[in-house]
């Protein structure tokens, strides 16, 4: 996606010869019949919309892809092509006076609108970047216009946003990229182009084209958190999350959901992470879904319930809601209290990452289990500058390694000194340096973490001064200072 | 909770754990690839254009996520049967945090410019253990 933004973006500096998109061979297999066109216009109807004096482009022989028959010509109108050309200059020179002026006189009428759509599906301009470029700026500008009421005479525009998606699996596969990355990121007066009205469109051509699914989407990156809006599409909702999509629309759907009833959202969620427990991806956006927008409780009991200290994204979703975190604090006060489940421990201490530092200290100086304080140590180091202090508490935990009840291994210990050195600055990170110098050269620790030492040393110090280590690197095959 | 304790006993005591054969968990290691994880949270990189006197956030730009996690590729041990087998932990791997964000528009004369998603180090989040698969030894 980034590939083929940037790939649109650059071929309006002048250089479009440099970068040859790939063509509409790519397209998907679907064919416009397969498309949900409740409440659009069929494609026959649209090309005679057109005006039929203007010139045609055979679109046959213009991008060799399936799609319209080739007895059907875009029907053309005179200067079309030159005014998209010229949108895509001025945008490109960041003329918006002229830009302006061009877009008021295309998203102004229907069917020049519908004929930018018609051109960019039949391929007929598939070698004119520019053109392209400024019919897609043309949609796009159309669509923000549009998207919340009104619109030109003869049309309705919140239902032509709705014919422009439903006509994207038409598209050439670059264009229906860009057109997908540009109106997923706009807004207008910070509502999303693409808001709860198109929730149904947009589910459609997921289950519709399963294949693109995860492209389409992100058209629903802007979906409101408003039960309001969305309540009209809780039935649909529901039913998208019991399918089988990609994460990055499980992952929309179930913060909408959340919005709309926590409750039935989380019971869902957590059916979903049972049905499909072997999906990494899946549990990743599910879990941060969860962590961000579940009801506090709910959240960490569902993130308890998972048992897995890695979804450390899920845990910054917690930890940034003021809400929770007195949560997180009783939790895992009362397992501690108690002596259970390390494991819970662990994942909510990696959720703490906005307690104050001495608590953070705390835990990894007194939790009964290493890998919870472990953890207690690597929070606290990645998420701020814990000052001499830290660094002496993480010396002191090194010392006692050896003591299963409040020691620290090398790995936590390496981990731990080596966020110093990215977050801190003077006399801790220098301690930092030097700490990380006396494990790489301590032959009783594990060699693995020696050289994980050393290599995070390496960059911050003269190499001088870690000649003696220079047997530690893997490819030399020794092992020095053992 | 099989696994877990079986783990924790190979960590502590593996040669006498495997010695007491009827003890055997039958499981082994299993391949997990390494991946990168976005976080939902993050912003476009783009342009914002004034039409028909509204300020239209044009978007199209690169999304660029706030956090990006690097899991490594590991092996865990995650109940998978196999007879006579067990696993144990050999190293710890780090889950490295990336911290992410739209840099300044670069200076162009003429064309789209836009600003591209920048990601540094943020250091060491958490961590996975790597496992190997050891046979069990008979009683």
């Amino acid at each position: 996606m980034r590939k083929l933004a940037v790939a649109g973006l650059v071929c309006l500096l002048g250089a479009c010869a440099l970068v040859r998109l790939v063509r509409n061979d790519s397209r998907p297999a679907a064919t416009p019949d397969g498309i949900r066109t409740a409440g659009s216009t069929p494609y026959a109807e649209l090309l005679a919309a057109n005006q039929p004096s203007s010139r045609t482009v055979d679109r046959a022989g213009a991008s060799g892809s399936e799609g319209l028959d080739a007895q059907h010509a875009v029907a053309l109108e005179p200067g079309l092509i030159e005014m998209l050309e010229a949108v895509a200059r001025a945008e490109g020179r960041g003329n918006d006076r002229e830009l302006e002026e061009l877009l008021t006189a295309l998203v102004g009428r229907i069917d020049r609108l519908r004929g930018i759509l018609d051109l960019l599906e039949s391929g007929a301009i598939a070698e004119n970047h520019l053109a392209r470029r400024g019919g897609v700026a043309t949609l796009v500008s159309a669509a923000a216009r549009w998207s919340r009421g009104g619109g030109p005479p003869g049309l309705d525009g919140p239902a032509f946003v709705t014919e422009m998606l439903q006509r994207l699996p038409r598209q050439s596969a670059d264009d229906r990229a860009l057109l997908i990355a540009f109106l997923s990121g706009s807004e207008v007066a910070n509502s999303a182009v693409i808001g709860a009205n198109q929730l149904e469109v947009v589910l459609a051509l997921c289950q519709d084209f399963p294949e693109d699914a995860a492209l389409y989407a992100q058209l629903l990156a802007g979906l409101p958190a408003d039960p309001a809006a969305l309540e009209p599409h809780r039935a649909t909702l529901l039913a998208a999350l019991e399918g089988d999509g990609p994460p990055a629309l499980t992952g929309a759907v179930l913060r909408a959901l959340l919005a709309l009833d926590p409750s039935a959202a989380t019971d869902a969620a957590k059916d979903l992470l049972r049905s499909r427990p072997d999906d990494p991806a899946l549990r990743g956006v599910v879990a941060e879904a969860l962590a961000g927008s579940a009801q506090p409780e709910r959240a960490v009991d569902a993130l308890l319930e998972m048992k897995d200290p890695t979804q450390l994204m899920a845990f910054d979703a917690l930890g940034s809601r003021p809400e929770a975190r007195a949560v997180v604090r009783e939790r895992y006060n009362a397992l501690l209290a108690a002596n259970l489940d390390g494991r819970g421990r662990r994942v909510l201490v990696a959720a703490m990452g906005h307690e104050e530092t001495p608590v953070l200290l705390g835990i990894a100086t007194t939790d009964p289990s290493l890998d919870v304080r472990q953890q207690a140590f690597l929070t606290a180091t990645v998420t701020r500058d814990v000052g001499l202090e830290g660094v002496q508490a993480l010396r002191d935990a090194y010392a006692r390694r050896a003591d299963p009840r409040n020691g620290l291994g090398a790995f936590g210990a390496v981990a731990s000194a080596s966020n110093v050195l990215i977050h801190a600055s003077g006399p801790a990170r220098d301690e930092a340096l030097r700490f990380l110098g006396d494990i790489a050269r301590d032959p009783g620790a594990a060699l693995p973490y020696r050289r994980m030492a050393l290599q995070k040393m390496r960059p911050h110090v003269p190499p001088g001064s870690i000649a003696d280590l220079t047997g530690l690197d893997p490819d030399t095959g020794d092992q020095a200072g053992k | 909770m099989k696994a877990h304790i079986a783990t924790a006993l190979a960590l502590v005591c593996a040669s006498e754990f495997a010695a007491a054969g009827e003890l055997c968990p039958d499981m082994r290691a299993v391949n997990h690839h390494g991946r990168l994880q976005q976080s939902a949270a993050g912003t476009r990189c783009q342009r914002v254009l004034r039409l028909f006197g509204l300020t239209i956030n044009l978007g199209g730009g690169e999304f660029c996520p706030a956090t990006i996690l690097v899991y490594p590729a590991h092996r865990d041990c995650a109940s998978v049967p196999n007879s006579g087998t067990d696993c144990e932990v050999t190293q710890t791997l780090t889950i490295t945090r990336l911290s992410c964000r739209c840099g300044p528009l670069p200076n162009a004369d003429f064309g789209i410019v836009e600003a591209e998603c920048g990601c540094t180090d943020a250091g060491i989040g958490g961590y996975v253990d790597d496992h190997q698969t050891i046979e069990c030894l008979d009683a």
